[in-house]
């Protein structure tokens, strides 16, 4: 079966400096992927890239073998890929459930079907904001519902931006530190989730600091230093990979004088 | 009572205009500080093509709509790439060089000298004459207009506007197409703005460059603060008191250049304090009014008999 997303030989650069420098790796099919590396390795540019934001300077991205090179960001989510932002991204004066309804596939949102409303809006309303409900109380937001989105705790923001980018129903999800600033309760919680949509069958690129998160989460881990992959591998063989020790995870022997 | 109805008309006139350029503004983001061109332009097409080439009313006054909206577009194109400071500049030259081509352009539109004897409004063989006619007519369109934007923002298609003053990059994401709707957007602002200036120039009579300039443009953006950014009850309530507000004076007996002077230091005190006190607006954009009005209503019920169950409060 072929990889659900294919990145290859992906080049970019700010000037001079060679961000994402020819990296390659694949997404299979419902797994989760973690990609990990040093600040500055390039990890958010291969999302940024990926979802159109940025245009590579050259390389493949494919999505299930159509390539994406060249698409605006807009489109590329409308092919089925769903993103949350490491700064997180909601419409924080709207409410929570028009933050969930945005996301929504909605075939309506024209101008035309504002205007006349043939057929009545409503019913399809209704429908969307009870699927939107259901995956509130999925991550326990039910209650926010009339909230205003900058109103919720930084944890409460992140459930939303995860739960805003699963409503769409991607074909694959792309999460920027879904971990990062959220406590203990909270990153279980979102472990789970994540653990829960795999067994969905559903497909996730994870960046992530956390190391035992990613670890015990990940059927794949690649590790990008310097914009490119030194290793790619399940999260055991990884974490023993010397180039990896020596880039990003550390392999000075701790030793605690008491 | 004449004047009285006078200012009514202006009055309706004005909610159009401000209603409009809140969709604009306080909806999608985009601050815009050329609405007085398109009022201009709507006025201009809509006054020639019923004085030169004689069509009917509702004809002119449908492409004075078109012209403006079309404008719109045509401004959006080059901007869509800026945002706020820089889409306020460019919309801003954009309003001076509509004023100034009014102004140049002598062979059609007779530059400073203006367009006089602009036929009243006809429909179905009906003359819209005198005043009461006129405010009856105007007090109708005003309603449809605002009852068609309040259509058009409450609606998934409103939700994406919102979506897209909010963040522009997170509605990307989501997969909405921003030019797209930016550019809906500035028509349909614009175009009922083209339809607020022929409703001016049929009523007035006679338009020139002096009536569309940037002075006119901020009295509107001045509405849609007071009234509250994204608030449709907001503008209606902004329009309507930035048009009746100066007027008291003239019955005090002033000379008329202080007079014109002490108008514009009534919009400002008046903008001043509305941002010491009330920076959102007299009504701020509130997503759960309408839940907490009912919620009063229903919790006075219960109060007083009327409802046998406590209401639940949503927040």
């Amino acid at each position: 079966m072929k990889p659900l997303l294919e990145i290859e030989h992906l080049n970019k650069s700010f000037g001079g400096i060679k961000a994402v420098n020819s990296c390659s790796f694949i997404v299979p099919h419902g797994k989760i992927v973690g990609l990990i590396g040093p600040n500055g390795a390039g990890k958010t540019t291969v999302f940024n890239l990926v979802t159109g934001f940025l245009s590579s300077d050259s390389g493949k991205i494919k999505l299930d073998g159509v390539s994406l090179v060249g698409m605006s960001p807009d489109r590329i989510a409308r092919m089925g890929i769903s993103r949350t932002f490491q700064m997180i991204r909601l419409f924080p004066h709207m409410t929570v459930i028009d933050n969930m309804m945005l996301a929504i596939k909605n075939e309506r949102e024209g101008l035309f079907d504002a205007v006349f409303r043939i057929p009545p809006l409503s019913t399809e309303e209704k429908h969307n904001e009870e699927r939107c409900m259901e995956m509130l109380e999925y991550v326990g937001l039910e209650t926010k519902k009339h909230e205003k989105a900058k109103n919720l705790s930084y944890g409460q923001q992140k459930l939303l931006e995860i739960a805003r980018a699963l409503i769409a129903d991607p074909e694959i999800l792309l999460l920027d530190e879904p971990a990062a600033g959220v406590n203990l309760t909270m990153l279980k919680k979102i472990g789970d989730l994540l653990k829960k949509l795999r067994s969905q069958g559903k497909t996730i690129l994870i960046i992530e600091h956390n190391m035992e998160f990613i670890m015990n989460l990940c059927d794949t881990v690649v590790v990008l230093d310097y914009g490119q992959e030194i290793a790619v591998g399940a999260p055991h063989q990884v974490r023993k990979n010397k180039k990896v020790l020596d880039a990003y995870l550390g392999n000075i022997d701790v030793k605690i004088v008491t | 009572m004449a004047y009285l109805e006078h200012l009514l008309v202006l009055a309706s006139i004005y909610i159009i205009l401000s209603a409009s350029l809140n969709i604009i503004i306080g909806f999608t983001g985009m601050l815009n500080l050329g609405h007085a061109a398109f009022f201009g332009i709507g006025a201009y097409i809509s006054a020639l093509l019923a004085k030169v080439i004689g069509l009917s009313w509702i004809a002119s006054v449908i492409f004075g709509i078109i012209g403006a909206a079309l404008a719109g577009v045509l401004i959006g194109i080059p901007c869509l790439r800026l945002r706020g400071d820089y889409l306020a500049i460019a919309t801003l030259g954009f309003g001076e060089i509509i004023r100034a081509v009014m102004k140049n352009w002598t062979s059609v539109t007779r530059g400073p000298l203006g367009i006089p004897g602009i036929p009243k409004p006809e429909l179905l063989g009906y003359r819209f004459a005198s005043v009461n006619e006129f405010l009856l007519l105007s007090v109708v369109i005003m309603i449809i207009s605002v009852w068609l934007i309040h259509r058009i923002i409450h609606s998934p298609f409103g939700r994406v506007l919102r979506s897209i003053r909010e963040d522009e990059i997170a509605s990307l994401s989501l997969g909405k197409d921003i030019i797209k709707y930016k550019l809906l957007a500035l028509a349909i602002g614009a175009g009922f703005a083209g339809l607020a200036g022929s409703l001016y120039a049929h009523y007035i009579t006679f338009i020139d460059p002096t009536t569309f300039t940037f002075t006119e443009t901020v009295l509107m953006v001045s509405m849609v603060v007071l009234g509250g950014m994204g608030s449709l009850t907001g503008s209606i309530i902004g329009a309507i008191i930035l048009t009746l507000l100066p007027e008291p004076i003239r019955f005090v007996q002033l000379p008329t250049n202080v007079v014109a002077a002490s108008r514009q230091i009534i919009y400002s005190v008046a903008l001043i304090l509305l941002m010491l006190f009330r920076p959102t607006g007299i009504l701020g954009e509130n997503p759960n009014r309408k839940n907490k009005i009912l919620y009063f209503f229903k919790h006075l019920a219960w109060k007083i008999g009327l409802r046998t169950n406590k209401p639940e409060q949503l927040i």
